[in-house]
């Protein structure tokens, strides 16, 4: 956990119980693992782990529907920490292991970027906060949060073009920054 | 601190004008550019950088799944997938083999167990399956289906799965980046555009059905194992016909790879397919050079994209401190230096038109791009290049790397380099490779002699093929098939340099490898089809019947042979009833193989070739108009194959000068064959070796019209050429002075024809002896100077000793030196002696050359002198009025040598009474030939005048 989780605290505090940051975390990372762990078969359309981790805490009556719009504005955030977290983890691990890196040689426009392109992404993040904060909200419940268009707008309190444009600006600014290797 | 705060805000303001221009439409957008562009250099860059981030995130899906499906494609090896039971359509997915933000390829075999039905199935990620991802999947198939070539991956099927997929069924291409591919092969050069034009032959079919393919770069070109190459990943294609009707804009996503990209990709400027030609000159400039065009191998895409929009692109030979020279000249099979100068020159023009900035400067379509690399490989002029005189000669030079100085070997030279094209453009891979060594093999051996040593050039020619085929039969444990085709090389070679029992050995051998590892069936047939032309000019006309039907019959059983094979083989018929004197089979077969090529798209080389052979044909059969139009056809067919400027081209108007001779069209011969020396020295300019020839042909013409002074002039320039491009003892300037010897004489200037004779004597006396036939015919061009001279004991010994050769060796084809004799024996006045040479003059004559010839005419005109002088004026006025006759050759027998049959009929006339009006006339017309011929002043016109004269006062 670091200073992003502050932030977050920060920005929308009131709503949120005190102890959620903790459980949520743990939710979260265990939510990931699990299900990084079926990675060959995983569901494609399957819902983001911030919709699931939602569904469950108000279940156990951690949080309220009212409270929805604030829990995935932060969980995105919980996310973006777990998922760094865990790269570097495993990053740590292969460099024990020597596990090969992977080369994508398809026919295919692009690749997806691999996983030693997340932590250069979350400094990039960094900056476009600096820059562009609200798009770079957008990339956080988008890419992170797994969230779409419309809850982000709402969210957000934009509309859905505006999220549009907001995610376009962003994702050239990351690409650029990136430098990802054609 | 300062500084970052400085790049900080720089970044910053880029990323508020890229939100600006975002809003922006195309035409605001450039204004918008340009005035960034004005105020700050960096921060146009950084904008543009963005734009092209922009594109490039679009166009790969950046971020276009969630964070953990990016995480998990990284956990899951495509190797390691495992697809379960998954079934689509007719297909069963077996594994993994690619993964990207669109989706994911496997490899799928088809369920109902069909042989070879291996494919890749591309699925569209449902998790991406935005309306915009839909929609140019969907795209992606349609254009696919448009296309069919051997070198695009084939779409075979598309369609939704059972669970609402889409997906494509594409053509399995298990092969590697063709970059990859051709330095794991150590590919020279030639080899490497040998591949270049096979990835331009897709790309220009693509343009065909109008459409764009926008993202060509070595990843989406794979080569298999077999040397072919199949261009993958229409993805981000686009149909030409919707940019023609609405603009571009940026919003249609065209692709981006910046190191491959154009700047119009960037900068959004509308798409087209000089788009795709700005990329294939990327890819070339990597395939040969190994390093980008823009940018280096540490670039970031947004410096790449700055440099393709800002930046020259890097010279081929260009190679930076930072690139490893060694290492690229290793993986093309050479050294850093062979590499910098292969590179120099027209493959630096090639990639550089390519790399234009500005769309229209480019090459105006893939095919005319291709067009260049293959005119490069051939050693021809690209279109690229300045059309310098200077340029255009050091290209032939090269093509026709045998050493230059004689027609035979020019003629050689061309039709190797010919036809080695014609066969590459349907061989294999691999009978391709195996060419292009054998090409490399050859311009070793041919560019390793020395010019200040290659004196007399045939020879060294000569000792070079020796050279090679010592060094081919040397090599035990070289590749077999190799060694059959360097064979098959070398015997053609021999075979039209006229060393034909050369030829048939190396021919023999070669064929006989070849049909064991029968991997290379279109060269078996060639080289068949070869050493029947060698041993149809070694006179065994059998033995060529036997091996035109054995390449036959491997044709029939060929699939890869196709109709150019066929028509070879026709024409290679047609030659040996040629040799038969069978015209009228000659002319069924050439008949036959025209047609054949009239009737399918073979190349105009070929079809140029079999029309020269029909000509032929048609010549023997004495049909000289046929002929004449047919040689206007390979004429025709030549300059399309070759372009107006081919020497070849020169060689048919040559040709059609010398049927123009046959007809006794001098006039038309002339024109001809001045047509034929204009296009030589357009393309070679003046001071080539190969002109003289065409000087001289010309000079013989004017010779045989009676115009002295040109014909003069015309061969000492041909001598002078000759003797300044070749060297003083050249065999062809030993011809040339005979030639001018005998127009000397008729100048007459006998101080510089004996000169021009005793040059020619020294030359081949020198390299063949003084029985050398050449050494003779200088022998008896002295002999007649000596006569001319009065030193008639001299002339006695020369004419007499050249006869007596003659006689020993049977020859008889000479009718000159039997009537020189006559005039000897006629100044010693000895008339009956004369008599008996001239008549034995006069047959010969006849049977060489006809009766309406210069020969026969001057064997009735010395017979005439010789039966007055012996007291016979009836058989002498009769043997003159037959000169005259025989003088009709050129319209109204206007020839000097007419005008001096003329005077000497009218001074016989003279002595009989009733034939005033007849002698006045002849000496009128004698008057106004030399008039014509000589001038007016000249004592021979003065002479004639003063005899009119006093005829007509009496």
């Amino acid at each position: 956990m670091d200073k992003l989780t502050e932030i977050a605290k920060g920005a929308d505090d009131s709503v949120l119980p005190a102890d959620l940051d903790g459980k949520l975390y743990s939710e979260l990372m265990r939510l990931a693992r699990a299900q990084l762990a079926r990675a060959g078969t995983m569901s494609l359309d399957a819902p983001s782990l911030v919709h699931e981790a939602y569904l469950r805490f108000q279940r156990q009556g951690a949080i309220q529907s009212v409270q929805r719009k604030a829990f995935f504005a932060y969980a995105a955030q919980v996310m973006r920490s777990v998922v760094i977290d865990y790269v570097r983890e495993r990053r740590a691990q292969k460099r024990g292991g020597g596990e090969p890196m992977l080369t994508l040689t398809t026919g295919i426009p692009g690749v997806g970027i691999g996983e030693d392109a997340i932590e250069p992404l979350h400094e990039a993040l960094q900056s476009l906060a600096l820059i562009d904060p609200r798009s770079h909200r957008v990339v956080e419940l988008r890419y992170f949060g797994g969230l779409d268009e419309a809850e982000i707008a709402d969210i957000l309190d934009v509309s859905v073009p505006t999220v549009k444009r907001d995610w376009r600006k962003a994702r050239a600014f990351l690409f650029d920054a990136l430098g990802v290797p054609c | 601190m300062s500084r970052q705060r400085a790049d900080f805000d720089v970044t910053r303001n880029a990323f508020e004008l890229f939100a600006q221009w975002l809003e922006l439409d195309a035409p605001e957008r450039t204004q918008l550019l340009e005035h960034v562009a004005q105020r700050d250099d960096s921060l146009h860059q950084r904008v543009l950088a963005l734009i092209a981030a922009d594109r490039g995130a679009d166009e790969t899906a950046f971020l276009a799944d969630s964070v953990l499906l990016d995480i998990a494609a990284t956990h899951a090896p495509p190797a390691d997938s495992d697809p379960g039971d998954r079934r689509v359509g007719a297909w069963v997915l077996e594994r993994s083999i690619g993964t990207g933000g669109m989706g994911q390829v496997w490899l799928a075999r088809r369920s109902d167990g069909q042989h070879g039905g291996v494919a890749a199935i591309k699925m569209l990620r449902v998790a991406v399956a935005d309306a915009y991802a839909n929609a140019r999947f969907a795209q992606e198939g349609r254009i696919l289906a448009q296309l069919a070539h051997p070198h695009i991956a084939m779409l075979l099927d598309a369609g939704f799965s059972a669970d609402g997929q889409r997906f494509l069924v594409l053509e399995y291409v298990d092969g590697e980046p063709i970059d990859r591919w051709c330095d794991a092969r150590r590919l020279e050069l030639d080899a490497r555009l040998i591949i270049f034009l096979q990835v331009c032959a897709a790309v220009a079919h693509a343009h065909a059905h109008l459409i764009v393919h926008r993202d060509l770069k070595p990843s989406n070109i794979l080569v298999l194992a077999d040397g072919n190459a199949k261009l993958l990943d229409f993805g981000v294609a686009k149909l030409i016909e919707h940019a023609a009707t609405e603009p571009v804009t940026v919003d249609a996503s065209a692709a981006l790879t910046p190191g491959y990209a154009a700047p119009e990709q960037i900068t959004g400027a509308p798409i087209t397919t000089a788009t795709d030609v700005h990329a294939l000159g990327a890819i070339l400039c990597r395939l040969l050079a190994g390093h980008a065009a823009f940018g280096s191998e540490r670039s970031t895409p947004a410096q790449l994209a700055r440099a393709v929009v800002d930046d020259e692109p890097r010279r081929l030979t260009d190679f930076g401190a930072d690139i490893d020279i060694a290492a690229i000249a290793t993986a093309r099979g050479t050294t850093p230096e062979r590499l910098r100068r292969a590179l120099r020159g027209d493959l630096e023009v090639i990639v550089a038109k390519a790399l234009k900035k500005i769309p229209g400067q480019r090459y105006a379509s893939v095919q005319a791009l291709a067009d260049d690399v293959h005119r490069h490989l051939e050693y021809r002029p690209i279109a690229a290049r300045a059309d310098s005189r200077a340029y255009r000669a050091r290209r032939f030079m090269r093509r026709h790397w045998l050493p230059l100085g004689a027609a035979g070997l020019l003629m050689l030279v061309v039709i190797i380099s010919a036809t080695l094209i014609a066969a590459q453009a349907r061989q294999t891979a691999r009978e391709a490779r195996a060419t292009l060594a054998v090409k490399n093999f050859l311009f070793g051996l041919f560019t390793a002699v020395d010019p200040n040593e290659a004196r007399g050039r045939e020879i060294s020619a000569r000792e070079l093929l020796d050279r090679g085929r010592e060094r081919v039969e040397a090599d035990a444990h070289g590749d077999p098939a190799l060694k059959a085709e360097l064979r098959a090389t070398l015997g053609r070679i021999y075979g039209q340099l006229g060393l034909y029992t050369e030829a048939v050995e190396l021919q023999r051998h070669a064929i006989a490898a070849l049909k064991s590892t029968s991997s290379m069936p279109v060269l078996l047939v060639r080289t068949e089809i070869e050493y029947a032309n060698s041993l149809r000019e070694q006179g065994d006309l059998k033995g060529a019947d036997a091996a035109v039907a054995d390449a036959q019959q491997h044709l029939q059983v060929s699939p890869d042979s196709g109709v150019e094979e066929r028509i070879r083989v026709l024409s290679a018929k047609a030659k040996i009833e040629i040799s038969r004197r069978d015209f009228a089979a000659a002319k069924r077969y050439a008949d036959a193989s025209v047609a054949l090529g009239g009737a399918s798209p073979v190349d105009a080389a070929l079809q140029a070739e079999s029309t020269w052979t029909k000509a032929s044909a048609e010549w023997g059969l004495k049909s000289l108009d046929s002929a004449e139009a047919d040689y206007r056809e390979a004429l025709r067919l030549m300059t399309l194959a070759h372009g107006a400027d081919s020497p070849l081209v020169g060689m048919l108007h040559g040709n059609l000068a010398l049927i123009m001779r046959s007809q006794s069209n001098y006039a038309q011969a002339l024109v001809e064959g001045e047509t034929g020396l204009a296009i030589a020295q357009r393309a070679l300019g003046p001071k080539h070796p190969s002109i003289a020839i065409d000087h001289a042909n010309l000079g013989l013409t004017h010779y045989h019209l009676g115009h002295y002074r040109q014909a003069r002039e015309l061969l000492e320039q041909a001598s002078d050429v000759q003797r300044s491009g070749v060297g003083i003892d050249s065999p062809a300037r030993a011809g040339f002075l005979i030639n001018l010897g005998l127009v000397l004489i008729e100048i007459p200037d006998l101080d510089a024809a004996e000169k021009a004779f005793a040059e020619s004597l020294r030359i081949w006396q020198g390299k063949y002896g003084r029985e050398f036939p050449g050494s003779l015919v200088a022998r008896a061009g002295l002999g007649r100077v000596h006569l001319l001279q009065g030193r008639l004991d001299q002339a006695q010994a020369e004419l007499g000793e050249v006869q007596a050769s003659e006689v020993k060796r049977g020859v008889r084809d000479d009718a000159s030196i039997l009537y020189d004799l006559g005039e000897l024996h006629r100044a010693r006045h000895d008339p009956l002696a004369a008599v008996t040479l001239d008549r034995e003059a006069l047959e010969r004559a006849r049977q060489n050359t006809g009766e309406r010839s210069r020969y026969s005419a001057l064997a009735h005109y010395y017979l005439g002198l010789a039966l007055r002088d012996s007291g016979d004026a009836v058989g002498a006025e009769s043997e003159l009025r037959a000169a005259l006759a025989a003088f009709s050759y050129i319209p109204d027998a206007a020839h000097p040598w007419a005008a001096t049959t003329r005077l000497e009929l009218s001074r016989l006339l003279a002595k009989r009474t009733g034939t005033q009006d007849e002698v006045r006339r002849l000496l009128a017309d004698a008057l106004a030939i030399r008039e014509r011929f000589f001038g007016a002043d000249d004592p021979r016109t003065l002479e004639v005048r003063n005899e009119l004269a006093a005829r007509s006062a009496n």
